[in-house]
């Protein structure tokens, strides 16, 4: 088990260094033009544009180029072009908003999934079951951007029955924190149960029709604990590991759409600004620490898939 | 399959776009702001001194009313369908073919070149879908790009379209790799190797046509996620315009006055990505019903 | 026979399928008593495995069943949920084919034995677990202790059956239903497996019904015998009647296939001519007729179970007079099926 770990921990750190190369070039060589210019903002003066490229080592090969952009971001001492704001500051100000939302969202996905992937697997081919099939394929059709922004119009602005969007920290008022961010999560979730619904109801139906759970109720087994300790816990197991993913993949950018409809002022919508501006250092910053929560998210859900399902560690 | 019908329809309307203009009598960029119609005989400013334009005429001229500025939003709804359906299906296109050809070749050949294409997958896939996709799209938009002898301008639908078909590619090949490795232990493969048919002539022949529930499972869904990260990308400026996205930017920022703005093309988003959606479900339950497609958000 | 541990009576079960309802199991009786070995034998699809599934109320969902089937004074058919985890498991147990997917794959193997004792209340969780290794000791699995931590997929085929087995035993059932119990084994671990079977009823007293299409294992283990074929029970007696006395058509066609190493060896594997019908399209009368090389003009009757020669037990589901049977089964010196040889 520890090789496997081992074995995924030397992958991931592979793939992060691969991952800040590729956003580098990205930034840096693929467009056209002169990166020290565009990397000024609007309307740079000379002597600017010519501190950036020294800072930046725009006038030296690549590889120094790129050893300096990871110095200066990752030494957080990148600047914002635009807010002429350190880029770290605005990061680690910004994180905690957008785990509150991810969190927030992922708890409220999982547990409406589990309930429809539940209820219509037990109804399989009735109506219900169809309909939740519907319901689930319009929550994944949804555009988060204008879900976001219509809840948020209606029942936050029109009705007045929450916040108009913004966000309050933890630590000032933990009430209105939640307050404000009930119609943020929802929205999100909103867009996930569909998808973790209808894989739970494919699993349990699948897991139902298996021997070893004609073996459990051949045990004498009540049909709770068949339910519980042999269809659920097995079916549940790709799920959690999807779930994971998705998380990661939520912390990481997901949310941007909906904390800038929203006004969460977390990590997505900062880099959402940076990129209306033009302004580089954030949105480099941003997609590093993106990729880097992916990364270790993923292995995490690997290392947990292995945990879960003995049959994994064979293969790795 | 009513609802494959119900796509199909949508794809109509969006050809259909430049017979409307002529209806309509304007294009879908042809601004407006200062303009005055007729409405029951009296002369109505196409856009009204604080901002808020006419509703919907129901006539041939703003059918659906105008916006901030006094473009007719009909025209640039089935343009913006045209812009929306052309990007999605393009790029869903060109996900598939570089996904089959990646998971081809990764899952036949294995070893190195596996690895390879793996890494290179995850690198991709770390990327936050949306993030990618801006990044992607900020940079090329700035100005353009020059891959050699190739040249796309800033601004060219071709940009989205090539991000957009890049950013989905690890989400087709994963499966497609893993249905290779399955497929490649099979009898009908070594049989074929034992008649001295070389790699590629095995991939092309015994691979690929087995290749083609997967692939079909997949297109709907393609299509239907390439079509919402487009209004996604074109809601934050780095898409095409007209587009939906683009349409549902302009409209939230006049949600008070005419909310028709944003929800309209809103709508047309969501009924064309839910037909797809479940054209997709359907097709997947008779071809596959085991097939697992994900595709981030 | 006196008090019966398990009294099956017209069992019938039938399921919907896309040609017309299925009539799986036909009016099938069976009597098990204490200690004894009952065997169910006859090829795939003759409706063995449903019968011993649907005592237990383990049959598939589309499947209709009616009939009775009585554990001492309870009755198992449409018995209530309750009432039927009451008695699987404690008083009447299950071994299935394929432990492999018979077993769940994540949980430990330990654990699944423990949870049975667990939920039958017969003891707490952790004495559970020691009573899960003593039963993995009990049947023969070396490191008891070691070995209940492990997967299923980490144990060989023989393990993970007498890990079956444990957990069949391990409230004690008064009968044991063993559904082909050594068909997805190996040769030499088979006989292990009968050998364990054979000791535990012995140390027990359990009845045991055992479902299986070899008859090598019906040789080896059976006191009784019942053929089935296509959904009814077409012979049934002891098995020293059986294989010297046997009075069906089907049995002697299935003797008839047994290849012997005291004969020369025939040029093909003799085989009974013809497929078993579908299920939902069978023919009138006595199911065999159409494969039947004795068929006469009373056979579009349905033959019912009775005694019409060998022992005083001994019923079968034949037309023909004692004589002529006893004629008609002799093929080239040893009991078959004429015209077998030719079979295809």
């Amino acid at each position: 088990m520890s090789g496997f770990v081992v074995r995924r921990l030397a992958q991931m750190v592979i793939v992060l260094f691969a991952v800040s190369v590729l956003t580098f070039l990205i930034f840096n060589v693929i467009p056209n033009g002169d990166p020290a210019v565009r990397m000024a903002g609007k309307s740079p003066t000379e002597s600017q544009v010519e501190a950036i490229r020294e800072e930046w080592g725009f006038d030296r090969s690549l590889p120094v180029q790129y050893v300096e952009t990871m110095r200066n971001v990752l030494g957080g001492e990148a600047i914002s072009y635009f807010t002429q704001l350190n880029v770290r500051d605005q990061i680690v100000e910004g994180i905690p908003r957008t785990f509150a939302l991810a969190a927030g969202a992922a708890i409220l996905w999982m547990l409406g999934g589990i309930a429809l992937g539940l209820l219509a697997a037990s109804r399989a081919g009735s109506k219900v079951d169809r309909a939740i099939t519907v319901v689930a394929l319009s929550g994944i059709s949804l555009p988060a951007f204008w879900l976001g922004a219509l809840l948020n119009y209606y029942l936050g602005f029109k009705l007045g029955l929450f916040p108009n969007g913004g966000y309050v920290p933890f630590t000032e008022d933990p009430l209105d924190w939640a307050y404000h961010l009930i119609l943020p999560c929802t929205t999100l979730a909103i867009l996930f149960v569909g998808f973790y619904s209808r894989v739970l109801r494919a699993n349990l139906l699948e897991t139902m029709g298996e021997d070893y759970v004609r073996t459990a109720r051949a045990k004498g087994l009540p049909q709770r604990q068949v339910m519980r300790g042999h269809v659920l816990r097995n079916s549940m197991i790709p799920i959690v590991t999807l779930w994971g993913l998705d998380f990661g993949a939520v912390v990481a950018g997901g949310a941007i759409l909906v904390e800038t409809v929203f006004d969460i002022g977390g990590v997505g919508q900062y880099a959402a600004d940076s990129v209306g501006q033009l302004d580089v250092p954030p949105v480099l910053a941003v997609t590093l620490f993106g990729a880097f929560f992916i990364v270790v998210l993923s292995t995490v859900v690997d290392i947990l898939y292995a945990a879960l399902d003995p049959r994994i560690r064979v293969t790795g | 399959m009513a609802f494959g019908g119900l796509f199909l329809v949508l794809v109509t309307l969006a050809i259909a776009a430049p017979l409307w203009e002529n209806v309509a009598g304007r294009g879908p960029d042809q601004t407006n702001e200062t303009g005055q119609i007729e409405v029951d005989g009296e002369k109505v400013n196409v856009v009204e001194l604080d901002g808020t334009p006419i509703g919907p005429q129901w006539g041939s001229e703003y059918f659906l009313g105008a916006d901030a500025n006094g473009r007719d939003v009909m025209v640039r709804l089935l343009y913006a369908a045209r812009s929306s359906l052309l990007i999605g299906i393009v790029a869903a296109l060109l996900t598939t073919l570089l996904a089959t050809f990646v998971g081809l070749v990764a899952g036949w050949y294995r070893g190195w070149i596996d690895a390879v294409a793996r890494s290179t997958l995850d690198v991709v896939w770390a990327f936050p879908v949306v993030l990618l996709g801006v990044a992607l799209g900020t940079s090329l938009a700035i100005g353009g790009l020059q891959l050699g002898p190739v040249t796309i301008e800033a601004g060219s639908r071709l940009i989205p379209i090539l991000v957009i078909a890049i950013v989905f590619v690890p989400y087709m090949a994963r499966p497609i790799r893993g249905r290779v490795l399955a497929l490649r232990e099979k009898e009908f493969v070594e049989a074929a190797r034992a008649q001295g048919a070389g790699s590629w002539r095995i991939m092309a022949s015994e691979l690929l046509p087995n290749l083609t529930s997967t692939l079909i499972v997949f297109a709907p869904l393609m299509v239907a996620n390439a079509i919402l990260l487009e209004a996604a990308l074109s809601y934050l400026g780095v898409g095409a315009d007209p587009s939906w996205g683009s349409m549902i930017d302009d409209g939230l920022e006049k949600m008070i006055t005419a909310p028709h703005l944003a929800i309209v093309p809103g709508l047309m988003l969501v009924l064309t990505v839910l037909a797809l959606n479940v054209f997709g479900d359907g097709v997947r339950d008779a071809f596959d019903p085991r097939a697992e497609v994900r595709v981030g958000r | 026979m006196s008090d019966p541990l398990l009294s099956i009576r017209d069992l019938a079960v039938s399921f919907p399928t896309e040609e017309g309802v299925a009539q799986a199991v036909e009016g099938v009786s069976l009597e098990l008593g204490a200690g004894e070995v009952l065997a169910l034998v006859g090829e795939s699809g003759c409706g063995k495995s449903v019968s011993a599934l649907s005592v237990l109320g383990l049959e598939p969902g589309s499947a209709q069943v009616s009939g009775s089937a009585c554990y001492g004074s309870a009755e198992l058919i449409g018995a209530s949920a309750e009432d039927l985890a009451r008695i699987r498991g404690a008083e009447i147990a299950m071994v299935f084919q394929d432990p492999l997917s018979a077993l769940n794959p994540v949980v430990r193997v330990g654990d699944q034995i423990a949870e049975q004792i667990a939920a039958h209340g017969d003891a707490g969780r952790s004495e559970a677990r020691e009573r899960a290794v003593e039963l993995l000791r009990r049947v023969g699995i070396p490191q008891p202790e070691d070995r209940a931590r492990a997967y299923p997929h980490e144990l060989s085929g023989g393990m993970r059956q007498r890990v079956m087995i444990a957990m069949a035993i391990s409230c004690s059932p008064r009968v044991l239903i063993a559904d082909e119990p050594t068909t997805a084994l190996d040769v030499t671990v088979q006989a292990q497996i009968l050998d364990l079977i054979r000791e535990l009823r012995d140390e027990t007293g359990a009845g045991v019904l055992l479902v299986t299409h070899d008859l090598g294992v019906v040789a080896e283990l059976a006191d009784r015998v019942a053929v089935m074929y296509a959904g009814r029970i077409v012979e049934q007696g002891t098995v020293d009647e059986i294989f010297e006395d046997p009075q069906h058509p089907y049995t002697w066609g299935l003797l008839g296939a047994i290849p012997r190493l005291d004969r020369p060896r025939p040029a093909r594997l003799p085989a009974v001519a013809g497929a078993p019908p579908a299920l939902a399209s069978k023919p009138t009368g006595c199911h065999f007729r159409p494969r039947c090389p004795h068929a006469f003009e009373q056979c579009v009757e349905v033959p019912p179970l009775a005694h019409r020669g060998g022992g005083a037990d001994q019923v079968d589901r034949c037309w023909l007079a004692a004589d002529a049977k006893r004629e008609l089964r002799e093929v080239d010196g040893q009991f078959g099926l004429a015209g077998a040889a030719e079979a295809r």
